[in-house]
């Protein structure tokens, strides 16, 4: 008790001391919070009318941003297995902060999740035995549930490691292996479920598809990891960590691996879509020509494809993929082409045309968007502090003082 | 070499290493994963089996056929707490009998609701004497212009009686009280009148409940002018039209 | 909460809190023979009842709302607030705790607005199964029934909320992508058919079953429902329904006062409030009493056909039975109880 106190605070004082660059970083992610929230007020206030969903979309920017960061969080941790699969890498550090990255995004993911609620309030409705969870029938309980497993276990594996090299001692093999092994199913499993939570769906043909889960698993594979290798990069760069070239070439590896698949699958998809337009394309058509004057989503999927061909075509060149420079700008723009792909290119195409063929557009309002950039700020910071503290830790200059 | 790997934070690192595997750890990384795999594989399957047996939704959709509830649960003795009498009160009702002489359902009354009924209040001859051909005499109903078929199929003594203007008439020169004009009708309008009775054309007035109360021909048709007409709906939804066109 | 913004009493989100607070006037709480299966739920909740007003006693919010300067009125609002706040959900209630949640709201009511209101909350009858038919042939597009709809059911005025919506098709073919729902000229139309469309009350509800709280389920009778109170807005149902059957209050709905019907169901016309779910009930407030729902009187065609399917002798049977009858996307599974049919 007294050591985790002493962590706690110890984790504390690091987390508040810093360069100027990293104060400024924590300042500019605190004033955007602070934008997101008074936004997330005018929400509160005005209802979701505040949006600029309407009963015909009624999903949009936070579901979106919810479903790609569900990917996130699953990927960071699936890079867990590689490490046993090619058994000459050392990922522990890519996994250390993996596991960092999934804490963040799922704390994002739930409150994407808060904020879209009409009525977040009674969100204690939803709780097991106060509330009336409708398990297993609804595929966003099985979501709740595994979604908040999954941040307890990478919540506790973390904190049972760093506890330990705190205190210098040797973390116990047979507590944290098994937990990490089923943090990895599990995160095979959020991911699958939020699919199914839209495949699920025969009213929305678009999603409607046996491909939508192995899709959200190889993009998530592709996203994750090419996230981790940009803030790998950042720490290498900001922070006193060395952090081998090796593990960032092997998690390149599997970005570009993850990459292509997504866009065999993806071609697919496409073939289906169009070959032989039925009924079920419309979603399609409208998202990738637009439907007469309505083509808001038009250039969105094109800048997505654009820049996942792009960024797949410079990874699978070895000799791209070795010039740093160049890994991480295609990294970049895979992982902005994965996410506008999940969010514009997935969800809101779901809604229209709506059952019943009306082409109503979305578009975001400032609220919406500032309560979106409120919560990755969110995520950023408690990301930054998570790794400011376990990086000390896992260095050996953060220890416990007796 | 790189510090971390040097550094004795490393030798405990927190994941599975190769380092550690190599030790002849008695933990070897295979068997858990072969539980884990197991663990996984049997909560993965009974959470499958939990799923498909307390779902609503499994496989078969029929138990949720609206055709199989009728099937297993029709029942021609209900025993209604509810009435729809509450929701005709005011409205005298006359019985729409079939050919045994039974009740079907209901009708309103229609002479009540006539304005210049009787007719003798005006006219003292029957129908049939007044009829006449100078299209300069005077007429009783000037405001009414037939325009129902047309005027080869049908004249004012097609259905209203030539020796009692009480009363219309059938084609077999049966006469008929306005209260039971759907039979003048049901000549002609076999088909709808076929609907009708079986309850798929016109209107149930009051409530589904029994006893059913349906609105005659006449309560919905003009006789004399018997099509709807066009007019403009009762309403637009504004903020629609802003949806479906921003502009 | 419900009705209008009043002086002293915050949004639905901060529950208010008096003295009465950490007991249960109505005593509507007593388990008796019909859930000892609730009863733990039960417990619970009134645990995190005592705990939550345990929090806001220790910050403080407690003073602020039970201050002596607040009036009785607002602290009896305060106090019916708070008890509505923790009830449970609707479904699983029992008939006492129903009563209680109606009387409550009854209150709420004359106490925010000064009138009454009834609100009713009586159950499905035996032997009973509604269903629902159109009558295509018929449909003129004249629009009698969403009005009707609108001011039966207390649909928010100012974002124009209906439940129907009546799709003008030319004739030749039945593409729903072709048809208009927004139509403003006279109708019917040369060349142009109509067809009407609502919550077709599946029995087999693809929205019931994604509902992550159990706010919405199928009642005996056939009727999907939502309990507004339950409801927490996440709109997957909304994504679920392959009908455009339900409808979002996207901000606090509005009924002027002198327009707002005042005959109600707790699972029907009540009163929303913002970010909840809603949607056709086939007008439960009527139709359980035996009456026909407020489209189906308002239709000047007979278009409409409402009744018991499992009533041998009711008119909706013999549609069934007698004309050649389909319903919409039947190839989903989610078995509308609602046919259209031709003359
Ligand atoms: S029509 Fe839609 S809202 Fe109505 S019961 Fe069916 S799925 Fe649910
Ligand atoms: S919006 Fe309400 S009724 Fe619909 S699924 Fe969500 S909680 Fe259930």
């Amino acid at each position: 008790m007294k050591v985790a106190l002493s962590m706690i605070s110890d984790g504390f004082k690091e987390a508040t001391k810093g360069t100027t660059a990293y104060h400024i970083w924590m300042s500019v992610l605190t004033l955007l919070m602070l934008f997101g929230a008074y936004s997330y007020y005018q929400q509160i206030v005005h209802g979701l009318s505040a949006t600029g969903m309407t009963d015909r979309v009624s999903w949009g920017l936070y579901i979106s941003n919810f479903t790609f960061l569900v990917g996130v969080a699953a990927a960071a941790v699936m890079l867990v297995l590689p490490t046993y699969i090619l058994k000459d890498v050392d990922f522990s550090q890519a996994v250390l902060i993996g596991e960092g990255l999934a804490v963040s995004a799922l704390i994002m993911c739930l409150a994407f999740v808060t904020v879209d609620m009409g009525g977040p309030a009674r969100l204690w409705h939803i709780i097991p035995g106060i509330g009336s969870l409708n398990w297993p029938n609804s595929m966003l309980a099985w979501d709740v549930l595994v979604l908040n497993g999954y941040l307890f276990i990478n919540l506790s594996i973390p904190f049972y490691l760093l506890y330990h090299h705190y205190q210098g001692k040797k973390p116990n093999k047979s507590v944290y292996l098994p937990g990490v092994l089923i943090s990895v199913f599990w995160a095979v499993g959020i991911h699958l479920v939020t699919a199914f939570l839209y495949a699920g769906l025969p009213a929305r043909p678009f999603w409607n598809s046996a491909l939508l889960g192995p899709r959200f698993l190889a993009s998530a594979f592709a996203a994750g990891p090419a996230l981790i290798i940009l803030t790998l990069a950042v720490i290498r760069k900001f922070m006193n960590y060395t952090i081998p070239d090796k593990t960032i070439d092997k998690i390149a590896m599997v970005v570009t691996v993850a990459a292509q698949v997504n866009l065999i699958m993806l071609g697919s998809e496409l073939f289906k879509e169009f070959y032989s337009i039925t009924h079920h394309s419309s979603s399609a058509l409208y998202m990738f020509f637009g439907v007469g004057s309505k083509n808001a989503l038009v250039p969105w999927i094109w800048t997505s494809i654009g820049l996942n061909l792009l960024a797949t075509i410079a990874l699978t060149f070895n000799r791209f993929r070795k010039n740093h420079m160049i890994l991480y700008a295609s990294c970049a723009l895979l992982f902005i082409a994965i996410w506008i792909d999940k969010g514009m290119g997935l969800i809101i195409p779901g809604f229209i045309p709506g059952p019943w063929g009306d082409i109503v557009e979305y578009f975001p309002t400032w609220v919406e968007v500032g309560v979106t950039l409120g919560i990755w700020a969110l995520g950023a910071f408690v990301f930054s502090i998570l790794v400011k503290i376990a990086v000390p830790i896992e260095m050996g200059t953060l220890r416990y003082k007796k | 070499m790189d510090k971390i790997k040097n550094s004795s934070s490393y030798r405990h690192s927190l994941f599975i290493s190769r380092h550690s595997r190599a030790g002849g750890n008695p933990l070897e990384w295979s068997t858990v994963f072969g539980q884990v795999t197991a663990y996984a594989g049997i909560t993965g399957f009974i959470g499958f089996v939990l799923l498909l047996t307390t779902s609503c939704s499994g496989p078969s959709h029929n138990d949720h056929s609206p055709l199989v509830q009728i099937e297993k649960h029709s029942n021609s003795n209900i025993e209604y707490s509810v009435s729809s009498d509450p929701f005709t009160y005011g409205i005298e009702k006359v019985a729409v009998t079939n050919s045994e002489k039974d009740t079907l359902f209901f009708i309103p009354n229609r002479v009540n609701h006539l304005v210049s009924f009787p007719c003798n209040n005006c006219h003292t001859q029957a129908l049939g004497n007044m009829v006449s051909d100078d299209p300069s005499g005077k007429k009783a109903h000037w405001n009414i212009k037939l325009n129902h078929a047309t005027d080869e199929a049908l004249t004012c003594l097609t259905c209203h009686s030539s020796n009692d203007v009480e009363y219309l008439r059938l084609n077999n020169e049966k006469e008929i009280h306005f209260n039971q004009s759907q039979k003048v009708c049901a000549q002609c309008h076999s088909t709808q009148s076929n609907d009708w009775v079986g309850g798929a054309h016109g209107k149930i007035i009051g409530g589904w409940a029994p006893p059913r109360v349906s609105n005659t021909c006449v309560n919905c048709h003009d006789p004399h002018s018997p099509a709807f007409e066009t007019r403009w709906p009762s309403r637009l939804n504004t903020v629609k039209i802003q949806e479906l066109d921003p502009k | 909460m419900f009705f209008k913004k009043k002086k002293n009493v915050n949004e639905e989100t901060a529950p208010q809190h008096t003295e009465k607070c950490g007991g249960d006037s109505c005593g509507c709480q007593q388990a008796d023979g019909f859930d000892q299966v609730i009863k733990k739920p039960l417990d619970r909740r009134s645990a995190l009842k005592g705990l939550t007003a345990g929090l806001l006693a220790g910050t403080g919010f407690l003073n602020s709302s039970c201050s002596v300067t607040a009036g009785d009125t607002d602290k009896e609002l305060a106090s019916l607030k708070w008890d509505e706040y923790f009830k449970g959900n609707y479904q699983l209630m029992t008939a006492e705790e129903k009563k209680a949640t109606v009387a409550r709201l009854e209150k709420m009511y004359a106490l925010n607005n000064g009138g009454k209101i009834n609100i009713s909350d009586k159950g499905a009858a035996k032997d009973v199964l509604y269903g629902y038919a159109f009558n295509i042939s018929k449909c003129q597009g004249y629009m009698d029934c969403v009005n009707a709809c609108v001011e039966e059911n207390n649909q928010d005025r100012d974002s124009q909320m209906q439940y129907i919506r009546i799709h003008e098709f030319k004739k030749g073919q039945m593409n729903f992508e072709m048809a208009d729902d927004n139509f403003y000229h006279e109708v019917p139309a040369a060349g142009h058919f109509y067809m009407g469309t609502q919550c077709f009350h599946c029995e087999n509800p693809p929205c019931v079953d994604v509902c992550p709280v159990k706010a919405t389920w199928k009642e005996k009778d056939g009727i999907v429902v939502i309990d507004y109170d339950w409801c927490i807005g996440c709109r997957y149902c909304q994504a679920a329904c392959p009908y455009d059957g339900r409808r979002f209050n996207w901000s606090t709905p509005h009924v002027p006062e002198n327009e707002l019907n005042k005959d109600q169901h707790y699972l029907g016309n009540r009163p929303r409030k913002k970010g909840v779910m809603e949607k056709c009930t086939f007008c439960i407030q009527r139709s359980r009493s035996g009456e026909n729902p407020a489209c189906v009187e308002a239709c000047p065609t007979g278009a409409r056909i409402f009744g018991n399917l499992l009533d041998p002798n009711s008119t909706i049977r013999w549609v069934i039975e007698n004309k050649k009858v389909f319903r919409l996307k039947e190839d989903l599974g989610t078995e509308p109880k609602f046919w259209y049919f031709m003359d």
